[in-house]
């Protein structure tokens, strides 16, 4: 469950609980002078206060004078469930009975709009009926920015990934953000053909996490989403087929996905295409193809060791094949792989990667161990491999991730060292376990130092080498991948 | 605060407003500084902000605190738009969290003041048009009622309860939820 918490936390978090017991709560002495500085403020900036606040404690605000009550009213309303939980709940075993209550009195009561509805505490699948009220009157208030999970969803035998969300979700029509968690999607043709408007004309972020969204679905989502710019798929068991026909995507991140193809087939706009963990289905790799992404610049984690059986794999031909004038994106500069240097399968997939994108300047490498160490004469491979654009002419930066110091990972930095001309910076981000160990570290910097002393080595001058101790999660933080002011997602 | 008359010429060079306060009390500001303030942002491109930009809402003693505010943030904007993007960056990474840790530290110390200052900042705020400066106060606002009965709300701030008993029971039972 961590990705959700990191994915979750990529929204602004909910506010602290109120604090449970009100006349506890110690009143600031008022000012001596005795005026009403508050009152003096013009009803906009009021709203904005009210807006501020946990619903629970906005709703207070309308006993305070006949003015509040009509600013209650017209404000924005934020809308958490956690917020409605008592504080000392915490400890408690789970009772989400009164906060169901709240939910559904501040639906059905306040006007809207709902800058923001979270329902990630109190919604549950038996009660069905319940959820489909709330969805009823969030598509008729005008809800900005949802998400809604049910708290027993988390199991693949929960109802929820058989039952979809209520037709209702679709008519939510003013949403900017969506974020599903442990939901089926509904099935838009049929809520079509029940008479369902399904438009999303506003809608900018679009994130399934542990949900099911079957194929034609996602298609029919995306076409009727027009301004959409970011789309997760989280730990999601469907689609199987993800093809993205996006005139305003920018960013797509697909985490632990079973999808057996992903097609870019026309984003125009496709900045960055984040992969974590994409094993495919059924021990079957997955395919990537990228048909129209002439603005892609960011892409991986690539994984060699999983797509390597794909016939069709456009832009990773089988190891001994070179990469083919139609498998080229020259847009890409920074670019992620996961190598196991020690295996032969890996490394060719490595220099064919490589070969695809000849415009890379930024290249992350993860070292992994997941493999086979295949026994081969490496050095003779690396010798023999033909030159390589990107590193030729193009990389200044290489990172390699959970370097752990071994044989192999040896033998490719002398490989780069020797073909990369204009590298510039060399990163070395160690494992947890070999950051931890003094002797290791003493003998890891003393083989650098050989590896350094020896300048005929080095293609490029000046080369800066970091050496750093472990820094990061594995994978890719969400935050950060989503994030489109982050350069370097990878770093 | 460099006032008018303390002949700076040498930050001349670099384009400088002139705001005046209510009080007549005139300040000398960059233009990066004054631009935070949308209000002044759109004068300077209408060209009307020669001889001085009064600001007949603004006191001295407000304007200086804002001013003290935009001089911090600008710079935190500069900042951000002059680091390069290239992961070889990854080294300062620290240094930028620093300066925002410093940024947010400078913001929790600036919204120690009085509760009439705070107000007077938010209308000067919302006057002109300086967005993270409305968000900080009116969160401080909101953060001070968080929690808090209508009874102790109105205490606070000296508000008036001018409701009918018969109207306060009714809105305790429209949003009854929020007393248990």
């Amino acid at each position: 469950m961590a990705e959700l918490r990191d994915s979750l936390s990529w929204y602004p978090p909910a506010a602290a609980v109120a604090s449970p017991s009100l006349s506890s709560a110690a009143a600031e002495a008022p000012p001596a002078d005795g005026v009403d500085r508050i009152s003096a403020l013009p009803d906009d900036i009021l709203r904005d206060v009210v807006s501020r606040l946990p619903v629970r404690d906005a709703a207070r605000t309308a006993a305070l004078a006949p003015r509040w009550r009509g600013l209650w009213r017209s404000a924005p309303i934020s809308l958490r469930d956690a917020d409605l939980l008592p504080a000392s709940d915490a400890d408690l075993p789970f009772d989400g009975d009164r906060a169901r209550a709240a939910v559904g009195r501040i639906l059905g009561d306040h006007p809207g709009p709902f800058r923001k509805v979270q329902l990630i505490c109190c919604a549950s699948w038996s009660r069905y009926q319940e959820i489909e009220e709330w969805a009823r009157l969030l598509a008729a208030k005008g809800v900005q920015d949802l998400i809604p999970l049910v708290r027993d969803g988390g199991h693949s035998a929960s109802p929820s990934m058989r039952c979809p969300l209520p037709d209702d979700i679709l008519r939510c029509a003013s949403l900017h953000r969506l974020f599903l968690g442990f939901w089926m999607f509904p099935d838009i043709a049929a809520a079509v053909r029940r008479g369902t408007n399904v438009a999303f004309p506003f809608l900018k972020e679009l994130v399934t996490c542990h949900g099911k969204m079957r194929d034609q679905d996602l298609e029919l989502m995306l076409a009727c989403s027009p301004e959409l710019r970011m789309l997760a798929l989280i730990s999601s068991r469907m689609p199987l087929y993800i093809r993205l026909r996006c005139p305003n995507l920018l960013c797509m991140i697909l985490t632990m996905s079973l999808a057996e193809e992903l097609s870019v087939v026309d984003a125009p706009r496709l900045e960055r295409l984040i992969l974590c963990r994409t094993i495919g289905s059924d021990g079957f790799p997955m395919v990537i193809k990228i048909d129209r992404a002439s603005a892609l610049r960011v892409l991986g984690y690539l994984e060699p060791i999983h797509c390597s059986r794909a016939a069709d794999w456009k832009h990773c031909h089988q190891s001994e094949t070179k990469a083919s004038s139609s498998s080229i994106v020259a847009s890409v500069k920074i670019l992620a792989l996961k190598v196991n240097f020690g295996n032969y399968r890996d490394i060719s997939m490595l220099v064919s990667f490589l070969g695809c994108f000849p415009n890379v300047e930024t290249l992350h490498i993860e070292s992994s161990m997941f493999g086979e160490t295949t026994v081969i004469d490496r050095v003779k491979f690396w010798r023999k491999v033909h030159p390589i654009e990107c590193l030729k002419s193009h990389v200044k930066e290489i990172a390699i991730h959970e370097f752990q110091g071994g044989q192999s990972e040896f033998e490719f930095l002398e490989f780069i060292g020797m073909c990369a001309e204009n590298l510039q910076l060399l990163m070395l981000m160690l494992t947890k376990e070999k950051s931890a160990s003094t002797d290791e570290l003493d003998e890891l910097n003393l083989q650098l130092e050989t590896l350094f002393a020896r300048p005929w080595l080095w293609a490029a001058e000046d080369i800066k080498l970091v050496l750093l101790g472990c820094k990061r999660e594995n994978g890719v933080s969400f935050r950060r991948a989503s994030d489109l002011s982050v350069d370097d997602p990878f770093m | 605060m460099a006032s008018a008359g303390s002949g700076d010429e040498k930050a001349a060079a670099a384009a400088m407003i002139t705001l005046i306060s209510s009080d007549n009390e005139k300040f000398e500001v960059t233009e990066a500084t004054a631009t935070l303030s949308q209000t002044i942002r759109h004068m300077i491109e209408d060209g009307c902000t020669d001889g001085g930009v009064p600001l007949p809402n603004v006191t001295s003693k407000i304007l200086a605190r804002v001013i003290e505010y935009c001089k911090k943030h600008a710079t935190a904007a500069a900042g951000e738009e002059g680091s390069s993007s290239s992961f070889s960056d990854a080294a300062f990474l620290e240094v930028d969290r620093a300066f925002l840790e410093e940024l947010e530290e400078f913001d929790d110390a600036f919204l120690e003041v009085d509760r009439a200052t705070l107000f007077d900042l938010i209308l000067a705020a919302n006057y002109l048009d300086i967005k993270g400066l409305l968000n900080l106060t009116c969160q401080k606002v909101a953060d001070s009622v968080k929690g808090k009965t209508p009874e102790q709300i109105r205490e606070m701030y000296n508000i008036v309860n001018d409701l009918t008993p018969e109207e306060e029971a009714e809105i305790r039972r429209e949003t009854q939820w929020a007393f248990e």
